[in-house]
């Protein structure tokens, strides 16, 4: 059995057979079929039901070998609770289900927030009372309120079918134009459409600069957000992830200019090693070019003793170089193509030289 | 057409002591009997057992529909008076209407729906009956309209009352078609909202089909009707959604493509480019270097080579490079002859004009492939235009237009115009040049060739000489007339001269050429 809940913008509706004599399984097949009609209409695919076991049956269970085990499987009858709007709806489905059945039932229909009417009957034109009744008992505005802002709730405005079924319960209520379009626009709330929803909720998401500030917290308050200005669920959820997804963008993008700008100053840093390096290469091919097959440089050097040997063995490299005018122009050119100032280039080529020396004694 | 209904009301408000119960029950039956019709209505009291003691807690009566308002209209002002929470029972026809409240605008949904008189026959019964109808087809056929009318009339009803019971049932669309039509058009105005949001920013999509699967089920339209319908719009839009993604992504496919391409086409600019800037370095030291000689220094040889080498310009490239600046900045030595005009162009930079003159006879005679052998009227056709204007340019060039063969085209020109008899024409031409002096009885002007003037003082065309075409290689410079003539119309074939009319050149005086076309250099 369903709770004793309180409805809110449902109606609790419970059916049960009352022929005693009739076959416990035809009943049970009907209270089925009833249950499997109703759950094919919209949005109510998802209905609870719970069901009334037969007393017959019950007792025939009681009398058999395992009563405790055995729980009653054929059903009397019924119960679910159904959203306000689908009275209409659900009791011509319950109508159409009687007329076939033709089975006096007992319909107990609750409506809140205080009413109860009762029926029994087996005939669907009886029926009919009840859903006028029933639908003459709805207050006609909280209920076109309440079924607007479902729509709202959903689709965060009122869509052409949404209004299309509003019209519909408009007239069927008895409420005028002025009066629908009120609580349209109440039910709406300061926004006239989605697009400014959207709009608006973007704008207040801009404040997170980075993902972390779209933590829990700030979303909960967004979430308040959403409610107060009528944007669905789903519609902030797709905004925060939209949000997310551009705040990793950045982020990712500002990752790929520091990484730009620090592989820039590597690049600038390769380029001045590529620079001395090159300039090394350079010079070396200068030094080894200069040699003559008579000796090296250092035979050439006039002896000073009271420099260290490298120190002469560069001296006379460089006059070695410096004699020849068409050397003095390969250096002064390879200094200037690889922008060197006299220092670096005095730095590298003594470099270059102390390897020479040490690669001329292994020799 | 009036009915009776049973009413029993109960005051459950738990607050309540016995006495208390007992009064307000009083009270209520009170009140009820005020009203107009009631006065004859009998109460009976609802009691229940209550510490060992029958309390009365309520009433029972039957009262007519017609007063039905009236008693609920003293319930609810009575509830407004005083909510206590009580408990209501209706029993109109089949129907038991239960209410327990103790506000008293919880009756006021009952009391407008009595007012209506949809709870009572005729109209209930009649309500019922288009209901029934409704329920089954969606609409009313002219059948049930038939029946419906019929009923209408054994109930006493209006016609006006009897169409406004129909249009509660049926609702604002009264057929089939009109309820297919109004689904189709909001559905297609479904989809057409759906457009207008994929044309703006993205939203979070949904499905519009439960609220259409609604709207069918609320204009009783048959939902496999409606779900054909709303596929088919469904359809549209979802071929559009595609075609327009087919679209898209063709066009970002076509963009990558584009920008491949485009960066690859930068790319291959950006190496040409480089190429280009290396070999513009290169040409741009070629012309530092070669800017005061015409061959660079040993130093700047060796930054040459070694811009060469950081370069990676292959050693004939550079070769090249060097001779098209050697060139632009001293003379072209082309050639068609394959003769080399370098020690040429060498020897008038130095401004060595004998040994100059000397390096053209020998060019030419080398151009004209004929070494040692004399040159006559024929074979001077053979010299290549190419050639000819490569010698005069490099003359010309380095005596500042006074030497070269167009100046000697010019000094020819002016002696045409002053001489009309060729004999003497020639002579004053050769005179003109300095090449001859003026005859005499016993000398006959020939010059000997060392006694030429090889400086730039010299008369205008005086260089280079013709001893190319000498008929003897010995000291005097003398020269066939048929062979000058030659020469002359060889040179106006190759390098025609302006047709302006030359100034008559004093043959005492020394030429200057003022203008005249030059070869490019």
């Amino acid at each position: 059995m369903v709770e004793n809940l309180d409805l809110g913008n449902s109606f609790r509706l419970s059916i049960k057979a009352l022929e005693s004599e009739a076959d416990p399984r035809v009943t049970h097949a009907g209270v089925q079929a009833l249950c499997s009609h109703i759950t094919q209409l919209s949005n109510l695919e998802q209905t609870k039901f719970a069901f009334l076991p037969n007393p017959q049956y019950s007792i025939l269970a009681e009398a058999t070998a395992y009563p405790r085990v055995v729980e009653p499987s054929l059903y009397a009858g019924l119960q679910c609770e159904i959203p306000l709007n689908k009275l209409r709806v659900v009791l011509r489905c319950v109508g159409n289900w009687l007329e076939r059945t033709a089975h006096k039932t007992l319909f107990v229909l609750e409506i809140p927030p205080s009413h109860t009417i009762t029926l029994q009957t087996n005939q669907a034109k009886a029926l009919a009372q009840l859903l006028t009744l029933g639908e003459a008992l709805l207050p006609p505005h909280e209920f076109y309120r309440t079924q607007a802002e479902g729509y709202i709730g959903t689709f965060g405005e009122l869509t052409p079918a949404a209004k299309a079924n509003l019209s519909l319960v408009q007239q069927r209520v008895g409420l005028s134009t002025e009066e629908a379009s009120e609580l349209n626009a109440t039910a709406m709330g300061p926004f006239r459409t989605l697009a400014e929803k959207y709009q608006h909720f973007r704008r207040e998401l801009l404040a997170c600069k980075q993902v972390s500030d779209l933590d829990e917290a700030f979303w909960k308050v967004m979430r308040a957000k959403a409610v107060t200005m009528g944007l669905p669920e789903a519609d902030a959820q797709f905004l925060k992830d939209e949000r997310l997804k551009t705040l990793r963008q950045e982020a990712e993008q500002t990752q790929l200019q520091a990484e730009a700008k620090a592989a820039a100053e590597a690049q600038r840093q390769r380029e001045q090693q590529e620079r001395s390096l090159g300039y090394r290469h350079q010079f070396e091919a200068m030094v080894i070019d200069s040699l003559t097959p008579q000796g090296s440089a250092q035979e050439h050097s006039e002896p000073a003793d009271d420099q260290p040997e490298a120190a002469r063995f560069r001296q006379s490299v460089m006059a070695n170089l410096a004699r020849s005018d068409f050397n003095r122009g390969r250096l002064t050119q390879a200094r200037e193509y690889y922008n060197l100032n006299p220092q670096e280039a005095e730095a590298l080529e003594k470099t270059v030289l102390d390897e020479l020396y040490l690669l001329s004694d292994l020799l | 057409m009036a009915q009776n209904i049973a009413c029993l009301i109960k005051v459950v408000e738990p607050q309540l002591k016995q006495d208390e119960l007992d009064t307000e029950v009083r009270y209520l039956i009170d009140d009820l009997r005020d009203l107009d019709g009631m006065g004859q209505t009998r109460f009976d009291p609802i009691l229940e057992n209550r510490a060992a003691a029958q309390v009365r807690v309520g009433t029972r009566f039957i009262a007519h529909s017609d007063l039905l308002v009236s008693i609920l209209r003293r319930l609810r002002d009575r509830l407004y008076y005083k909510p206590l929470e009580t408990w209501f029972l209706f029993q109109i026809s089949d129907l038991n209407l239960q209410i327990q409240t103790d506000r008293a605008d919880d009756l006021i949904d009952l009391m407008a729906t009595a007012q209506s008189g949809l709870l009572f026959s005729p109209e209930r019964d009649y309500l019922a009956e288009a209901e029934t109808y409704s329920r089954t087809q969606g609409e009313l056929s002219p059948t049930e309209l038939d029946n419906l009318n019929l009923l209408r009339q054994r109930l006493s009803l209006s016609a006006e009352q009897a169409d406004l019971l129909n249009a509660r049932v049926v609702g604002p669309y009264k057929t089939q078609a009109e309820k297919h039509r109004h689904f189709d058009e909001t559905a297609a105005a479904e989809f057409n909202r759906l457009r207008q949001m994929d044309a703006d920013q993205p939203f979070a999509s949904k499905d519009p089909w439960p609220v259409l699967q609604e709207l069918a089920e609320n204009l009783a339209l048959p939902i496999p009707e409606a779900e054909a319908i709303y596929q088919k719009h469904w359809q549209r839009y979802s071929d559009e959604a595609k075609l327009k993604t087919e679209q898209q992504t063709v066009k970002t496919a076509e963009e990558a493509r584009l920008a491949t391409e485009t960066k690859a086409e930068g790319d291959r600019q950006k190496q040409a480019q480089q190429a280009r800037e290396h070999l513009e370095q290169y040409l741009a030291l070629c012309r530092q270097t070669m800017a005061s000689s015409l061959y660079p220094s040993e130093f700047d040889q060796g930054r040459l080579d070694q811009a060469r080498r950081l370069q990676n310009i292959s050693i004939n490239e550079a070769l090249t490079l060097e001779a098209t600046v050697r060139n632009e900045l001293y003379g072209s030595i082309e050639s068609a002859a394959g003769v080399d005009y370098s020690r040429l162009r060498e020897l008038l930079h130095q401004q060595a004009w004998q040994e100059a003159d000397m390096e053209t006879e020998a060019v030419i005679l080398k151009a004209l492939d004929r070494d040692m052998q004399p040159v006559t009227a024929t074979t001077v056709q053979r010299l290549p235009a190419v050639d000819l204007a490569t010698i005069d340019a490099l003359w010309s060039r380095y005596s500042n237009k006074r030497f070269g063969f167009k100046a000697q085209q010019q000094v020819h020109r002016g002696q045409q115009q002053v001489q009309q008899d060729d004999r003497q024409q020639w002579l004053a031409f050769q005179q003109a040049l300095g090449w001859r002096e003026l005859p005499s009885l016993f000398y006959k002007g020939y010059r000997p060739y060392h006694d030429l003037n090889f400086s730039i003082e010299a008369p205008v065309g005086h260089l280079p000489t013709w001893r190319w075409c000498c008929p003897s290689l010995s000291d005097r410079y003398r020269l066939s007339l048929d062979v000058m003539a030659a020469v002359i119309h060889h040179l106006n074939e190759c390098m025609p001269i302006t047709t302006a009319a030359t100034p008559a050149v004093d043959p005492a005086a020394p030429t200057v050429i003022t203008g005249g076309p030059t070869r490019a250099v």
